[in-house]
C-alpha cells in the first residue's frame, strides 16, 4: 500500500513496544481532560444566554479555526461549551462530565472505556463536529447499519447546527448514494462498509500498469471514499479486536468454478473414513489431518476420476474439508440454511454474514454436506484486515464499555492509549456470580427454574445465549413452561430494536443470542424498576470475559437497579476445547453437584486465558501477514 | 528466512554473507555469499494447501528476471538444478527443476496465473503451490532478482534495504572478534596479470610443484637427522620472544594463499567463460592478527565440481610449495640468523596450522567448501543444521508438516555424519578455546579483563546466543501452534534431565597438586672423636645399601693412643705404689685407690674414643659420603659430619597446594589420593596423607616447584630465593603406599580425588575461584 503504516512492531522491538505501552497507561490523562472539562463547565455561562441564532453565529465563528487547522486549546475549549449548549438545545439532553471528558479524550485520539449506557453515541458528536469542522470527512463506525441510520438521524440536528452535513451508509446503498455519503462532513458506517468501499476504491483505481497500452485502465469508476482522515468508532473491543479476527475480502467467481461437483464427490468419501484411524481432528483449530492410512484411501478412491481428483494434493484437501465440514461446522451453531444456501453466522455477535464465505473451499464442502446446491467456487480480489484499514486513519479514536482486557493489544498493534473514565451515577446492578453445573441438562433446568422464579416477581429478563439453536431450544422449554417469551437471533432478527426496546417491561421475557449486547438501550418502565430492574441471564460462558461484561452490562444501565447471573456447564464449548484436561478432571470430582467458586475460578480463567490467547495470535497473524506480504511483494507495487 | 515458514519452507537459505556469517567467519573465506534456494515438488507435506488466499496480490501481475540475472545449469547429487547469479550482488540461488519450470515461464508477457496454470498442466503435483509461489516471488524480490509491470512500492524496497543494512551491521557486531574490512578491486589486475601466473595450476604448475616438494623433501631427509630438530623448535613455537615473527610469516603464508584463490578462480572463470571475477580483496582482524581474504564467489558458477574444488584447494596448494621453499632455506641458513628462524615459523604455519586449520572441514574454512563441493551439498553446514532441526520437528515434537530438507538417502546419509563429526568438533573446539583463555587468565593476571571480555563474547556467541534461540523457538514459534504442549514439554523434560545432571548428580572429581620426594629417615654421620681420616667407605648407591653397623670410616688419631698409653702406665705405676703402700701406710693406699680408679675411667674414656674412631652406620640404608676419597688424611673434627645414611624405603612427598586446592582438599575432604610420575606413565601408586600443615607458608619445599623450574609457583619478585613463592600454599605430606621406588628430589603429581560433586557446583566454584583471583576480591 501506498499508505505509509507503522509496522507491528515483532520480537525485541516487540517488548520495547509493549514497555512504552505500559509506561504510558500511567500518563495521568483522565485528571488532564478533567480539569479542562471543569474549564469548558466554567464557560457554560457565556453561551445560555445567546438567542439560537447567536450561537449559531458563534459556532460558525469558533469552526473557522478548525477548518483552518490552526486551533488553539482555547478554542477548542471555547468551541466545546457552545456546542454543549447546542446540543441541550436541539436535543434536550445535558451532557454530563463524564462525556466531555470522553469528547476530549477522544478528540485527542485515545480509546475511551465508558460505562454501558453512559450515552456512548452522543459523546462521539463533541469530537465528530470538530474534526467534522475541517472539512476532511470524519466517519464514525458502528456496529450495524440500524445504528448507522439510527445515530445520523437522531444528531443530524446538531450538526446541522453546527454548519455540517451527515450522512450514513447502508448495506444496500448503490455506489453514487454512498459516494454522496461520503462527502458529508460526518458519515455514518459500520467497519465492513468503510473497508469494503475502500477495497473497491483500490480495485478499481490501483494497480496501474506502468506499460499499459490501455489507457481504460485509468479512468475507472470514480472513487467512493476521499483520503482516510479521522474516524471514531463506536463498541471499538468489537470492531478493532473481534472482528479483527478475519480480514475483509471482496471475491469474484474463480476460474475453475466449473468443479464444483467434486466437493459432492469428497463427502461419501469423507464419510468412509473413520476418525484415529484414518484421520485425526484438532478441536481447537477445526482442522482434519489424514493419516497415512486415509492418504492411501485417497489415493485408491481417486482412481479413474477425472478433473481436480487428478491431483492427489487436491484431492486431500478436497477430503480434509469435506471432514471438517463434518466434525466442526453445524447447522443452527456456524451457519443457517436460508432459501437454500448456507449462510454463516458470525459467532461473537449472533448475526448473518451473507456475504461472507469460508475460503478455500470449505463453504463448498458445508454446502455438499447440507446436500444444497454447491455455489461455484469464489477467488479472492482483494483482501484487507481491519487492523490495517483502521491503522491508515491519522486519527483514529474509539469507545466501548469493555475495552481494559484489551489494552495491551490495542496499544501493540494501533497504537493507542486507553483512558478509563467513572460511571456518571454509581452503578446498582447486582452480580451473583458464575453457576457451574456438571451436565447441560441440569444447568438448563436450572435456567428454566431461575426465570420461572423472576417473572413471577414481576422482573423483565433478558437471557443471552451463544447461538441460534441454543436461543430456540430455551424458548421451546419456556414454551412448554407456558411462559411467553420473544425470540432474537439470527433468523428471527426482523424488529431487533423494537424487541430489544421492549425487553425492559415488567414480565418480559427475551431471549437473545449476543446480537443484543450493543448499543440500543433497554428502557424499564416504573414497575419493572420497582420489581428490581433487568434481570441478565448468560446461558454460557464466552471466549472472551468482554463478551461476558458487555452482555452483563445490559443491567443497571445509568443508574437504574439490575441483577446479572451467568450459567455454564462442563460440557460448554468453552471448557471442552480449551481447558480440556482440566475440564475432564473436574467433570470427574463434580459429579452431580455445582461446582464451587474455588474450582470455578481457576477454571474460567484458564480457558478464556487460553482462548483469549489463541485469539490473539490468531489476530496478530493477521496483521503480520498483510504486512510481510507487502514487504516481500513489493516488487508488485501497492 | 523464518517469516516465510507460514507458507511452507519453500524458501530456504538466504545469503550467507548478507545474514552476517555467524559461524566462524573463514581466514581464506573464498565463497562469501553461496545461496540456496530450491523449490519443493516431490513430497508434498501436509500443510501445503493449493491455494493461498493473497494469491489476488500476484496472480495478474506479469512479473520477469531482471536483467543481467545469469542462470546457468548445475547437477547436484545427480538432479539438475539452476544456479541464479545477481552479478550486483554477487549472490547466488539454486532453483529445482519445478521451481525453474515456474519461473522460466516468467517472461512479462504471461501474468503469474497462466504460467502457474501451465505449470500444473505440465508437472501435476509436481508443480509448486500457489503458497510456495507467492514465496519464491518474495523471495527473488527480496533479493532484486525481479521486476514487474507495474511501480514497485518505493517505500518497502527501502525499508528493506534498511533492514539488510542494519543485519549486516548486526552481523559485524556478532562476529566482533573476526571484523572484515574491504580495501580494493582486484578484479581488473587480475584479468591482465593471470596470464603471467595462471599457469601455476596447470600441468606444468603441477610438475614444478611436485619438483618443489620433492626437493625439499630430498633437503630434509639427507644429510643427518633433522626430525629431533624440529621437534625441539616447534615446542618454542608460541613463546612470547617468538610472537612476532610468528605473525610476520603468518601475514606473508596467508597472503600468498589467498593470491592463490584469486589466481584460480579468474583463471578457470576465463578458461569455462563464467568470468571469475574477483571483486573484493580486504583484510580480516582475526584476534586482532590481520589477515587478508578475496571473494572468489564467483567459482561457484563452474560447473564442474572438481574446478571448484580446485580453486578451493588453491590457497593449501600454494602454501605447501610456499612450505617446501621454507624448508629448505631453513636447512641451509646459518641457525642463529633471523632468515633461519623466520623460515622455520613459515614453514610450520605453511604446513602443520595450514592443515589444523584450512583442510579442517568443520571450521568454516577451505576445506569445507572443497568438501561441500565435492559432496555436492552446498551450504554444508546450514543444511546439516537444518536437518537436525527436521529431525528435531518431526520426530521429537512430532511436527507431520515439516519438511525434509535432503533430496537423496546419500545426502541424509553424508549430512548425518557431517552433523556428528561437526557438533564433536565444535564442542572440542569451543571448550579448548575457553580453557584456553582461563588457562592464560591465572598465568597473565594483568590481561584479566580483556582475557574476560573475550570469554563473555566467545561464550554469549556460541552459547548463550544459540541457548536463548533454542529456548524461544518451542515457546514462540507459530508453527509449533498444533504441538506446543508437546515441544514443550519435551524441550522442558530435557533441560530438566541436563539440569538435574548438571546440578544434582555428584561426579568424581580431581585435584592435581605437584609435590616433590623427600626422604622420611635421613640420619646424618659424625665423627665423635677428632682424627685423621685413614680409610672411608665410598657413597653406596641404591643397590647396594650399607646395614646399621657397618663400618663407614676409620679416623687415627696417634695423640689419643699416646695419652691412652702414658694413662695405662700412670696406672700401672700408682698400682705398684698402692701394693706397697697398703701393708706400711694404709691412709696413702687410700688415697692411690682413689687415684687409680681415677685413672682407670680415664683409660677407659680414652680407648672408647679410640673405638669410635671406626665410625658404623647408625641406621641402613644408602651411604653417602661427604668427603669422598679425595680427603684421606684429612683431620676430622670431632663432631664433623661426614656423611648421610639415607634410608628410601619409607620416602615422604612434600606437596604444595595452592590457597585454592587446599580449601577444596581440607573442605571437600580427600577421597583417594593416587600418585603419577612423570616420564613414568605406566606406574602409579596410592598415597596417604600424613598432615597438612596448617596456614600459609610461602617457602616452597624445593626451588624444583618454582615457575622458574616449570613448576606452577611464580617465584616472589623481590626475593633472591627461587623457593621463595609469591603465592601463599599449604602444603601437603603425603605418605606413599606401594612398592615403586622414588627418589628424594623427584616431583610427582598427586592426583587427589575429591568428595564427589555435581558438576554444576564445581563449576560456579572454578568460577567464583577465577574471578576471586583474576579480580583480587
Amino acid at each position: 500500500m501506498a499508505d505509509n503504516i507503522e509496522k507491528t512492531p515483532r520480537g525485541l522491538d516487540a517488548w520495547w513496544h509493549q514497555a512504552v505501552g505500559h509506561a504510558r497507561r500511567h500518563v495521568p490523562r483522565r485528571h488532564l481532560y478533567q480539569r479542562q472539562a471543569g474549564a469548558i463547565d466554567r464557560l457554560k455561562p457565556q453561551f445560555a444566554n445567546l438567542s439560537d441564532e447567536q450561537l449559531k453565529q458563534q459556532l460558525a465563528h469558533l469552526s473557522e479555526p478548525f477548518r483552518r487547522g490552526r486551533d488553539t486549546p482555547r478554542d477548542r475549549m471555547a468551541a466545546i461549551a457552545a456546542l454543549r449548549e447546542a446540543i441541550t438545545r436541539i436535543t434536550g439532553l445535558q451532557l454530563f462530565m463524564v462525556q466531555i471528558v470522553g469528547g476530549l479524550t477522544l478528540y485527542a485520539g485515545h480509546l475511551v472505556e465508558m460505562a454501558t449506557g453512559e450515552g456512548k453515541s452522543i459523546t462521539a458528536c463533541v469530537p465528530a463536529i470538530l474534526h467534522g469542522w475541517r472539512r476532511r470527512g470524519c466517519h464514525i463506525v458502528t456496529v450495524n447499519d440500524y445504528l448507522a441510520r439510527r445515530d445520523a438521524e437522531a444528531f443530524g440536528p446538531v450538526y446541522a447546527f453546527a454548519g455540517l452535513t451527515v450522512g450514513f451508509i447502508n448495506q444496500e446503498m448503490p455506489a453514487q448514494q454512498r459516494g454522496a455519503a461520503y462527502m458529508n462532513d460526518i458519515t455514518y458506517a459500520t467497519n465492513k462498509e468503510l473497508c469494503a468501499d475502500y477495497l473497491r476504491d483500490q480495485l478499481s483505481g490501483g494497480h496501474t500498469p506502468i506499460s499499459s497500452s490501455s489507457g481504460a485502465d485509468q479512468d475507472g469508476p470514480a472513487p467512493l471514499l476521499r483520503a482516510l482522515y479521522a474516524a471514531i468508532v463506536d463498541e471499538a473491543d468489537s470492531v478493532l479486536i473481534d472482528e479483527a479476527v478475519t480480514p475483509l475480502i471482496i471475491s469474484g467467481d474463480a476460474a475453475n468454478a466449473e468443479q464444483t461437483h467434486a466437493y459432492a464427490e469428497s463427502i461419501p468419501m469423507a464419510n468412509l473414513m473413520q476418525a484415529g484411524r484414518d484421520y485425526r481432528v484438532d478441536a481447537r483449530f477445526r482442522s482434519a489431518e489424514l493419516t497415512d492410512n486415509g492418504r492411501k484411501m485417497v489415493a485408491t478412491a481417486r482412481m479413474g476420476r477425472a478433473g481436480v481428483w487428478n491431483s492427489q494434493r487436491r484431492a486431500e484437501e478436497l477430503v480434509r474439508h469435506a471432514l471438517a465440514a463434518r466434525h466442526f461446522y453445524r447447522r443452527d451453531k456456524q451457519y443457517v440454511l436460508q432459501d437454500g444456501k448456507v449462510v454463516i453466522v458470525d459467532e461473537a455477535t449472533g448475526r448473518l454474514m451473507p456475504d461472507r464465505h469460508w475460503r478455500d473451499g470449505l463453504h463448498q464442502a458445508v454446502e455438499a454436506h447440507e446436500a444444497v446446491e454447491v455455489q461455484p467456487l469464489k477467488e479472492t480480489l482483494a483482501r484487507m484486515s481491519f487492523q490495517r484499514f483502521f491503522r491508515l486513519y491519522p486519527h483514529l479514536a474509539g469507545m466501548s464499555g469493555t475495552l481494559a482486557e484489551a489494552r495491551g493489544e490495542l496499544w501493540h498493534i494501533y497504537r493507542r492509549d486507553l483512558v478509563r473514565l467513572p460511571t456518571h451515577s454509581p452503578c446498582i446492578r447486582r452480580s451473583f456470580g458464575v453457576r457451574i453445573y456438571s451436565s447441560d441438562e441440569k444447568k438448563w433446568a436450572m435456567i428454566l427454574e431461575e426465570i420461572i422464579a423472576a417473572h413471577r416477581a414481576g422482573q423483565p429478563v433478558l437471557v443471552g445465549t451463544r447461538n441460534v439453536q441454543a436461543s430456540e431450544q430455551l424458548s421451546q422449554r419456556l414454551e412448554h413452561a407456558g411462559l411467553p417469551n420473544l425470540v432474537l437471533n439470527a433468523r428471527h432478527h426482523a424488529n431487533e430494536a423494537q424487541i430489544i426496546a421492549a425487553a425492559g417491561n415488567a414480565g418480559r421475557i427475551t431471549v437473545a443470542t449476543n446480537m443484543a449486547g450493543r448499543g440500543t438501550d433497554i428502557r424499564l418502565d416504573d414497575a419493572a424498576r420497582h420489581a428490581g430492574g433487568l434481570y441478565v441471564i448468560a446461558t454460557e460462558l464466552h471466549e472472551s470475559g468482554r463478551v461476558d461484561r458487555q452482555l452483563a452490562g445490559r443491567a443497571g444501565r445509568q443508574g437504574d437497579p439490575g441483577k446479572h447471573i451467568i450459567f455454564a456447564s462442563l460440557t460448554d464449548e468453552l471448557f471442552t476445547t480449551h481447558a480440556g484436561v482440566l475440564d475432564k478432571v473436574l467433570r470427574r470430582c463434580a459429579g452431580n453437584r455445582s461446582l464451587p467458586a474455588v474450582a470455578a475460578a481457576p477454571l474460567i480463567a484458564y480457558a478464556q486465558h487460553r482462548a483469549e490467547k489463541l485469539a490473539r495470535g490468531q489476530r496478530f497473524s493477521v496483521a503480520l501477514m498483510d504486512e510481510q506480504l507487502d514487504e516481500s511483494l513489493a516488487f508488485a507495487g501497492a | 528466512m523464518i517469516p516465510w515458514a507460514k507458507f511452507g519452507a519453500l524458501a530456504e537459505g538466504g545469503c550467507e554473507s548478507a545474514s552476517g556469517g555467524a559461524d566462524v567467519a573463514g581466514a581464506a573465506g573464498i565463497y562469501c555469499g553461496k545461496c540456496d534456494y530450491r523449490a519443493h515438488g516431490a513430497d508434498i507435506p501436509d500443510s501445503q494447501p493449493t491455494f493461498h488466499e493473497s494469491w489476488h496480490r500476484v496472480a495478474e501481475l506479469k512479473p520477469r528476471l531482471r536483467a543481467g540475472v545469469h542462470i546457468s545449469r548445475q547437477v547436484f547429487r545427480a538432479r539438475l538444478w539452476y544456479v541464479v547469479q545477481d552479478q550486483a550482488n554477487n549472490c547466488f540461488f539454486r532453483i529445482n527443476t519445478a521451481g525453474y519450470g515456474f519461473i522460466g515461464m516468467l517472461d512479462g508477457s504471461r501474468s503469474v496465473r497462466q504460467a502457474w496454470a501451465s505449470c500444473n498442466a505440465r508437472l501435476g503435483d509436481e508443480a509448486p503451490t500457489q503458497g510456495e509461489v507467492i514465496a519464491l516471488l518474495g523471495q527473488l524480490s527480496s533479493h532484486n532478482l525481479l521486476e514487474a509491470d507495474v511501480a514497485p512500492d518505493a517505500a518497502a524496497m527501502f525499508d528493506r534495504f534498511k533492514r539488510r543494512r542494519s543485519r549486516e551491521m548486526q552481523g559485524r557486531l556478532m562476529n566482533l572478534l573476526f571484523p572484515r574490512i574491504e580495501l580494493f578491486d582486484p578484479d581488473a589486475i587480475l584479468d591482465h596479470g593471470v596470464f603471467l601466473v595462471g599457469w601455476i595450476f596447470d600441468w606444468a604448475g603441477l610438475l614444478v610443484w611436485l619438483l618443489i616438494i620433492g626437493a625439499a623433501a630430498y633437503v630434509m631427509l639427507s644429510g643427518g637427522p633433522v626430525i629431533g630438530t624440529l621437534i625441539t623448535d616447534s615446542t618454542n613455537i608460541l613463546r612470547p620472544d617468538n610472537w612476532l615473527l610468528l605473525l610476520l610469516a603468518f601475514i606473508v603464508d596467508k597472503t600468498v594463499h589467498e593470491c592463490g584463490h584469486a589466481i584460480a578462480c579468474k583463471k578457470f572463470g576465463k578458461r569455462y567463460g563464467t568470468g571469475g571475477e574477483v571483486h573484493v580483496i580486504g583484510i580480516m582482524l582475526l584476534i586482532f592478527t590481520p589477515v587478508p581474504y578475496v571473494d572468489a564467489t564467483s567459482a561457484w558458477l563452474l560447473p564442474d565440481k572438481w574446478r571448484r574444488a580446485i580453486v578451493g584447494a588453491a590457497g593449501m596448494w600454494v602454501e605447501f610449495a610456499l612450505a617446501a621453499i621454507a624448508a629448505i632455506v631453513w636447512r641451509w641458513s646459518d641457525p642463529g640468523s633471523a632468515l633461519h628462524a623466520f623460515s622455520y615459523n613459515l614453514m610450520f604455519i605453511a604446513s602443520v596450522a595450514t592443515v589444523f586449520f584450512n583442510a579442517n572441514p568443520f571450521l568454516r574454512y577451505d576445506g569445507y567448501y572443497i568438501l561441500a563441493d565435492l559432496l555436492e551439498i552446498p551450504n554444508l553446514f546450514g543444511r546439516a543444521v537444518q536437518f537436525a532441526t527436521y529431525l528435531l520437528r518431526r520426530y521429537v515434537f512430532g511436527l507431520k508438516q515439516a519438511v525434509d530438507p535432503t533430496e537423496t538417502p546419500g545426502q541424509r546419509c553424508w549430512l548425518l555424519i557431517y552433523l556428528i563429526l561437526s557438533g564433536v568438533v565444535r564442542v572440542l573446539v569451543c571448550s579448548g578455546i575457553i580453557l584456553l583463555l582461563v588457562a592464560n587468565l591465572r598465568r597473565y593476571p594483568e590481561l584479566t579483563l580483556l582475557l574476560l571480555i573475550m570469554a563473555i563474547i566467545a561464550s554469549a556467541t556460541w552459547v548463550l546466543v544459540p541457548v536463548a534461540r533454542g529456548a524461544w523457538y518451542p515457546v514462540s514459534s507459530p508453527e509449533l501452534l498444533h504441538h506446543r504442549a508437546r515441544a514443550v514439554g519435551i524441550s522442558a523434560a530435557a533441560v530438566l534431565a541436563l539440569a538435574t545432571g548438571i546440578g544434582m548428580v555428584p561426579m568424581a572429581h580431581h585435584s592435581r597438586v605437584l609435590g616433590i620426594v623427600r626422604t622420611a629417615h635421613q640420619r646424618g654421620v659424625y665423627a665423635r672423636s677428632g682424627g685423621f681420616l685413614k680409610s672411608a667407605t665410598p657413597s653406596g648407591t641404591l643397590r647396594e645399601p650399607v646395614m646399621a653397623g657397618a663400618v663407614l670410616a676409620r679416623l687415627s688419631n696417634p695423640v689419643l693412643q699416646t695419652r691412652l698409653a702414658a694413662a695405662r702406665c700412670k696406672l700401672d705405676a700408682v698400682g705398684v705404689k698402692y701394693r706397697k703402700a697398703a701393708i706400711a701406710n694404709p691412709v696413702l693406699a687410700q688415697i692411690l685407690l682413689r687415684r687409680m680408679a681415677a685413672l682407670r675411667t680415664q683409660v677407659r674414656r680414652l680407648s672408647s674414643q679410640l673405638n669410635q674412631l671406626v665410625i658404623r652406620a647408625p641406621v641402613g640404608g644408602v651411604w653417602v659420603n661427604r668427603y669422598g676419597r679425595l680427603h684421606l688424611g684429612a683431620y676430622v673434627r670431632r663432631g664433623d659430619r661426614i656423611g648421610t645414611v639415607v634410608n628410601l624405603s619409607s620416602p615422604l612427598i612434600y606437596a604444595p597446594a595452592g590457597q585454592s586446592h587446599a580449601a577444596q582438599i581440607i573442605r571437600r575432604g580427600a577421597a583417594d589420593i593416587e600418585l603419577r610420575l612423570p616420564g613414568r606413565p605406566s606406574d602409579h601408586m596410592a598415597a596417604q596423607v600424613v598432615r597438612v600443615y596448617p596456614g600459609s607458608a610461602s617457602n616452597l619445599p624445593s626451588a624444583a616447584l618454582s615457575y622458574l623450574a616449570g613448576g606452577p609457583f611464580a617465584p616472589r619478585a623481590q626475593s633472591r630465593s627461587p623457593t621463595q613463592s609469591s603465592a601463599r600454599f599449604f602444603i601437603l605430606v603425603l605418605r606413599p603406599v606401594g612398592h615403586i621406588r622414588l627418589l628424594p628430589g623427584e616431583t610427582v603429581v598427586a592426583r587427589v580425588r575429591l568428595a564427589d560433586q555435581p558438576l554444576g557446583e564445581d563449576f560456579l566454584d572454578t568460577l567464583r575461584r577465577i574471578l576471586q583471583s583474576g579480580t583480587g576480591l
